[in-house]
């Protein structure tokens, strides 16, 4: 059976996982900073000492972490897309129809319009504007 | 240079490294809220006992580094690397879906880099224009933050509602205050901001043991998320540079918003972020040079108003007096026993009382170099790699597990098991506030001062 899954903090996780996580890091680090603190105190290092073991915590919660780091896989599923396979006016179409008209690359300066050729975008851009402008043309 | 300001440099120099690379590393995860990752570290590492300037190198060098590596998992994944990267996130998917995520990538942290470069020197020369009101500015101070805290709440997504919910959250503070004074004859910061800062978390955490608040979270199966293809153009192999990345226009626009967000310090990041984009954008008739422009400008503003907002009111007047630092940048103006800021007196005792204006200008200009000599070059080339390995690799019960014991051993420490009660406290009912009435947690920093400032003021009359 699938493991049921939650939504906590913005990202997925399996409860049990999460549990299993948060015992490991508290089990470790608190333990660590107690007895850490009560050694420093039995040595009468004051407030230096009790910082000391608040280091000494923070090293514990590292390496409860990286524990269970180990032990639990995220729940992701990576796709890396391929270049989409779809035509390349589809494409822009449907991200001026989003954002409007992307314009004519030819208006721009030649610094810009050097990085849409290098991109290999302006003929594609081009021809959208140019079909754009045609077809205004055609409904008045 | 004077022989007292090497161990101060080499201080700054240290906790900038140290910073560069941690949050160049956290940026990359996304999600990673800014408040509820950036100012638990930072007060940690002002607690272990870091002098003054590598205390604020550490925090610069965070911030700076975070805000150019969020970009990948933004224009990349299509899902925002933290709170500042979402005005940006529209403009980073229609330029994912034309197939050129790298061009957003590389425009948004040039924007960043050049962004810096601007915010940093124009924040030191605003926070010393301010000086000279400073002494008034303090003595008013109760009133400005019940005003702020007010501004603060009617800008949040709450409207309204977060306004009159800071009565109840104000009100808790109060008594938990009131109670620690009587049992420990002392009063508690850390927890009730470790609380407000890991409110949505501890909230989560609560909601995910109960099976009413289980219901609700579920998901069917693992949650898909798309890479955007590995496109490279050829020039990989030279030394990126952001006077090159960036058309001259660009460059313009992302100065003088740069230099415009940086005077604007009382007004909430993410706001002037999308403010910035919207007027750029406006003036730019080309679609392609809008969307590649607004990408570069929406990034160059999360670097400034962070810059400016952390040191205007360090510098000037030595109170949280901006969105940020009552956010992110809390510990470094309170952070008792080290740093303290004294609610009846106004008195202050931290970095704005422990270093000078132009300490600040040199950990400053530190802090800015090495993040951006660390995190510029490394984002340029392997931003494909680097998303790649932390989507497979770093599970998100990991994060949960390393903060969860965070939050328990820095309670531990300042105040036994009475703190871990506030911060679980605090930390259920702000995250309640954030998530169902849109009170986020600047909102709730401020609630935090007027419980400490204004209400005995208030009580004085």
């Amino acid at each position: 059976m699938m493991p049921q899954l939650l939504e906590v903090w913005n990202d997925t996780v399996d409860p049990k996982h999460l549990t299993g996580g948060i015992a490991i890091g508290v089990g470790i680090a608190v333990p660590a900073y107690l007895i850490a603190d009560q050694i420093f105190a039995s040595r009468g290092d004051g407030t230096l000492g009790h910082s000391y073991a608040l280091l000494v915590g923070i090293v514990g919660c590292i390496v409860g972490a990286v524990i269970a780091g180990f032990l639990f896989k995220p729940k992701r599923v990576i796709t890396t897309a391929g270049a989409d396979t779809r035509n390349r006016q589809e494409i822009i179409n449907e991200i001026v129809d989003e954002y409007g008209d992307l314009g004519d690359p030819r208006e721009l300066g030649p610094s810009v319009q050097e990085e849409v050729r290098a991109l290999g975008l302006f003929d594609a851009l081009v021809e959208n504007h140019e079909t754009r402008a045609q077809e205004k043309g055609g409904h008045k | 240079m004077s022989a007292e300001l090497i161990e101060p440099i080499l201080w700054a120099i240290g906790m900038a490294v140290l910073a560069g690379v941690l949050f160049t590393g956290i940026g990359l995860i996304s999600g990673t809220d800014e408040t509820a990752i950036v100012a638990p570290l930072a007060l940690l590492v002002i607690l272990i006992g870091v002098p003054p300037a590598g205390v604020i190198a550490f925090f610069l060098a965070a911030i700076i580094a975070k805000h150019i590596s969020h970009a990948v998992p933004t224009t990349l994944l299509g899902i925002p690397g933290d709170t500042t990267a979402v005005p940006m996130l529209r403009e980073a998917q229609l330029l994912r879906s034309l197939g050129v995520p790298h061009i957003a990538l590389r425009k948004a942290i040039s924007g960043g880099v050049i962004s810096v470069a601007i915010a940093v020197p124009l924040s030191i020369v605003f926070a010393l224009v301010l000086t000279p009101f400073a002494d008034a500015i303090g003595a008013a101070a109760p009133w400005i933050f019940i005003a702020a805290a007010v501004l603060v709440a009617y800008t949040s997504k709450g409207k309204l509602a977060a306004v009159v919910a800071l009565i109840p959250f104000v009100l808790i503070i109060v008594g938990l205050q009131a109670f620690i004074m009587e049992q420990k004859e002392a009063t508690f910061t850390t927890s009730f901001f470790l609380g407000i800062a890991t409110g949505p978390l501890i909230f989560d955490l609560l909601s995910a043991l109960s099976p009413v608040g289980r219901r609700a979270m579920r998901q069917e199966g693992k949650r898909e998320f798309n890479l955007a293809p590995d496109v490279r153009s050829r020039d990989g192999k030279r030394l990126p540079n952001p006077f090159k990345t960036l058309s001259g226009k660009q460059l313009a626009y992302t100065s003088g918003s740069a230099a415009i967000t940086s005077a604007t310090f009382v007004f909430s990041p993410v706001a002037m972020a999308v403010l910035m984009g919207e007027i750029v954008g406006s003036r730019i008739k080309n679609g392609y040079e809008r969307l590649t422009t607004v990408v570069t400008v929406r990034n160059g503003t999360t670097e400034s108003t962070y810059i400016a907002e952390t040191l205007i009111p360090l510098i000037a007047i030595g109170l949280p007096l901006s969105p940020m630092a009552a956010g992110p940048a809390a510990p470094l103006f309170n952070a008792p026993p080290v740093y303290t800021l004294d609610a009846e007196t106004g008195e202050t005792n931290n970095l704005h009382d422990l270093l000078t204006t132009g300490q600040f200008a040199l950990f400053a200009v530190i802090a800015a170099i090495i993040a951006i000599v660390i995190a510029y070059p490394f984002v340029m080339t392997n931003a494909h790699r680097a998303a790649t390995w932390v989507m497979r690799s770093v599970s998100h019960e990991a994060i949960i597990a390393g903060f969860a014991s965070l939050i328990c051993v820095i309670c531990l420490y300042e105040g036994g098991l009475l703190a871990l009660g506030v911060t679980l406290t605090v930390g259920l009912v702000g995250g309640l506030f954030n998530r169902f009435i849109g009170m986020h947690a600047g909102v709730q920093f401020m609630g935090y001062y007027v419980a400490a400032l204004t209400v005995p003021a208030l009580l004085a009359l």
